[in-house]
């Protein structure tokens, strides 16, 4: 098959028309790297030469945005790329808003072919900075996680979204609700519901009464299964230390202590642990403390010996 | 005990995967079982590699690399100082090194991609970046010639850090870019290592770093965000920096609000039993390169602790062993290089980041032996030599030009 005919090759040549004037200058950007080079494909080194002429120009220009995203789509890695065109945007953007949507719409889709690229995430936030639109990020943010529901970055976006545009807290419970209930091991759905009820300054709101009802919640989850850490560790960010106030979860755990099927599950047993450590009851934690080393969570055995009270 | 009499640890797999066994299965619990069950059908497989490290082998790729890589490699044009990172700190832990054709090559290459205004791109004609600067500072030292020192300019760099510096503490990895502890760690590790901490720099660095630690006890990459293995590392190792900047000028520990104890428990229980290996975050994959983010981790925790303690604190430690088995028997790939996870393909990264583990999981074995692979300075990931040797020049030449 003859690659001459491949539309990329096609894009590629379009533009080395477009900049014809400069095409001379790309010669010092072709040459082959001196350690580990890179076999690249004709149009990618092509492109990626042309884009640094116009960078090392600082030609801020129509053909150079036209460049620059023929670049990002060879490479969507390629950062010098994404801050060259947010220069030029910046330049422009008194000129026309429907050319940040235009990024926008270009963002989008390389968002979706690339959801683990830092570069694309970060420049999203730039034009939502301009475009203040949140209601169109939760959407998209939404439609990512459904595809990946542990995506870090569209987490952190969403995150930056609900903190910058003040979303409303309700809402972003009942979506993190929704994940977990589609898969109540996903941590990064528990984070974000930690973030929503009780981290962020404009969503949270401090109660006894909530943190009573998300104990609760973490509770009625780890009821589908005792060894999801994910709700361990929500479990005990809620309660803080103040065992005091949950009396019933100290009951309960000394029920499932007792319990065949999770008397042995170490969360249960480090809970436990916990909880005599606040009381003071130093000598039967470090009992607990033993038990754990010896016999219930051997593999983690180093940390249980260094994490003697005295 | 010799090499050859070794055996790597051995556990009742079948029992811990029967142990697994769990109620109300979710996505997040068949994809665990999936890799499990990969595990299980290695350890039956009759035709099961050697489990010894293949050194040759890993040369030959890792050399073949510095010679050529292939299109697939492409997605990395603007990584360039990371993939010579990559495989010059491998074949240094190897025991190896670039011959000196090689070695030149690579010193003019990071020299070209070094930014007339300070700092190193991805490659010739990109944008400094702090990563990429991180990767390049790296790799000369462990080339660690005289030229490849020299090729780093100083003022320029200092003054390129200074000026990606944010408010809260945290910097910016390029000049335009995002904001992260990646920034924050790639930044303070390169001035520790060229000598370059001052005050301008460290101020409000610490505060930024406890404000990461997540729900679950782990640090994030921005304040807010789930625990992650790769961010944690970042953020401990440069709070472990701060605090020998602290230590130097102040006589004092460096001021933090993190609780350590709690980071611990979260990093011991990213390691798994029945693989051997590291997840990132709770409930996700093993993948071999949190061999090196997580296990390093805990060594500097160990460190901390040990430090600011008072007593003989016994020595805090994973399973090597585990984690040898993770790497050896399961990720080790046929003609070199090392994988993700099993059925996934070798890359330079994983390469890198396995044998880092290694070297930590060698620091972790309950007996000692012979031909353990050498020791990292855990808050750079290079060998311990070439830090020294590279704090010593740069030492040296700031001291003659202050």
């Amino acid at each position: 098959m003859s690659s001459s005919c491949s539309e990329e090759d096609l894009r590629t040549k379009e533009l080395l028309e477009l900049c014809q004037d400069i095409v001379q200058d790309m010669e010092e950007y072709m040459k082959p790297g001196k350690a580990a080079p890179i076999a690249y494909e004709t149009h990618f080194l092509c492109i990626s030469a042309l884009f640094r002429v116009l960078l090392a120009r600082k030609e801020y220009s129509e053909r150079a945005l036209k460049v620059s995203l023929e670049a990002i789509r060879n490479n969507p890695a390629d950062y010098s790329c994404w801050d060259f065109r947010r220069q030029i945007l910046q330049k422009m953007i008194g000129q026309s808003s429907a050319m940040l949507q235009r990024e926008l719409e270009i963002c989008d889709q390389l968002c979706l072919e690339n959801p683990k690229n830092y570069q694309v995430w970060f420049h999203r936030r730039f034009l939502c900075s301009y475009l203040e639109n949140p209601q169109h990020e939760l959407e998209f943010t939404e439609t990512t996680l459904l595809e990946d529901a542990k995506n870090y970055h569209a987490w952190s976006h969403r995150q930056w979204v609900v903190d910058l545009f003040e979303v409303l807290g309700k809402e972003e419970e009942i979506f993190s609700k929704k994940l977990l209930e589609m898969d109540f091991r996903n941590n990064s759905a528990w984070n974000y519901r930690y973030f929503i009820l009780f981290s962020n300054q404009k969503t949270a709101v401090h109660s006894l009464q909530l943190r009573q009802s998300e104990v609760n919640f973490a509770w009625e989850m780890l009821q589908r299964s005792w060894r999801n850490e994910s709700a361990w560790h929500y479990l005990w960010k809620v309660i803080d230390h103040e065992w005091n106030l949950f009396p019933w979860i100290t009951q309960a755990i000394e029920e499932l202590k007792e319990q065949q099927e999770t008397s042995h599950n170490r969360f249960v047993w480090i809970t436990w642990f916990h909880i005599l450590t606040y009381r003071g009851e130093t000598s039967q934690a470090n009992h607990i403390l033993d038990k754990l080393r010896n016999e219930l969570d051997t593999f983690h055995s180093s940390f249980w010996s260094c994490g003697k009270e005295e | 005990m010799s090499e050859t009499e070794w055996k790597l640890s051995s556990r009742d797999l079948e029992s811990l995967y029967l142990q697994n066994e769990d109620t109300y299965p979710t996505e997040t619990y068949l994809l665990q079982r999936q890799v499990e069950r990969s595990i299980l059908k290695i350890e039956h497989d009759k035709l099961r590699g050697e489990d010894r490290l293949n050194r040759d082998e890993h040369r030959e790729y890792l050399h073949q690399s510095l010679q050529q890589l292939p299109t697939s490699y492409q997605a990395l044009d603007a990584s360039q100082p990371w993939l010579c990172y990559w495989i010059v700190h491998a074949l240094d832990l190897l025991g190896d090194k670039p011959t000196e054709e090689e070695a030149k090559g690579i010193v003019e290459h990071l020299s070209s991609c070094q930014s007339p205004h300070g700092g190193f791109g991805g490659g010739y004609g990109q944008v400094a970046h702090l990563a990429t600067t991180y990767a390049a500072v790296c790799a000369l030292c462990i080339v660690g010639t005289p030229e490849a020192l020299q090729v780093i300019q100083l003022d320029k760099l200092y003054n390129w850090i200074l000026s990606l510096k944010n408010e809260d503490g945290s910097f910016r990895v390029t000049e335009q870019g995002e904001s992260d502890v990646r920034g924050l760690y790639c930044a303070l590790a390169v001035a520790y290592i060229c000598g370059l901490l001052t005050h301008e720099l460290v101020e409000n660095c610490s505060t930024y770093i406890s404000s990461l630690q997540s729900f679950d006890g782990g640090l994030g990459g921005e304040p807010f965000n789930e625990g992650h293995g790769g961010y944690s590392y970042c953020g401990f190792a440069a709070l472990c920096i701060l605090n020998e900047y602290w230590q130097a000028t102040e006589n004092q520990s460096v001021p933090h609000s993190l609780d350590i104890k709690r980071l611990q428990f979260w990093v011991i229980n990213r390691q798994l039993e029945l693989e051997g290996g590291f997840q990132g975050r709770v409930n996700k994959l093993v993948d071999s390169c949190y061999s090196f983010w997580q296990g390093g981790l805990i060594a500097l925790i160990d460190y901390w602790i040990r430090k600011h303690s008072q007593s003989d604190q016994v020595s805090f430690k994973f399973s090597g062993e585990d984690l040898e088995r993770y790497l050896l028997r399961y990720c080790q790939c046929r003609g070199g290089g090392f994988r993700d996870k099993p059925g996934k393909p070798r890359d330079l990264y994983h390469t890198c980041y396995a044998l880092s583990g290694l070297s930590v999981a060698h620091q972790n074995l309950k007996e000692s032996r012979s031909s353990l692979l050498p020791k990292i300075n855990y808050l750079v990931n290079i060998r311990v030599e070439r830090w020294e040797f590279a704090a010593a020049y740069f030492g040296n030449k700031n001291s003659l030009t202050s």
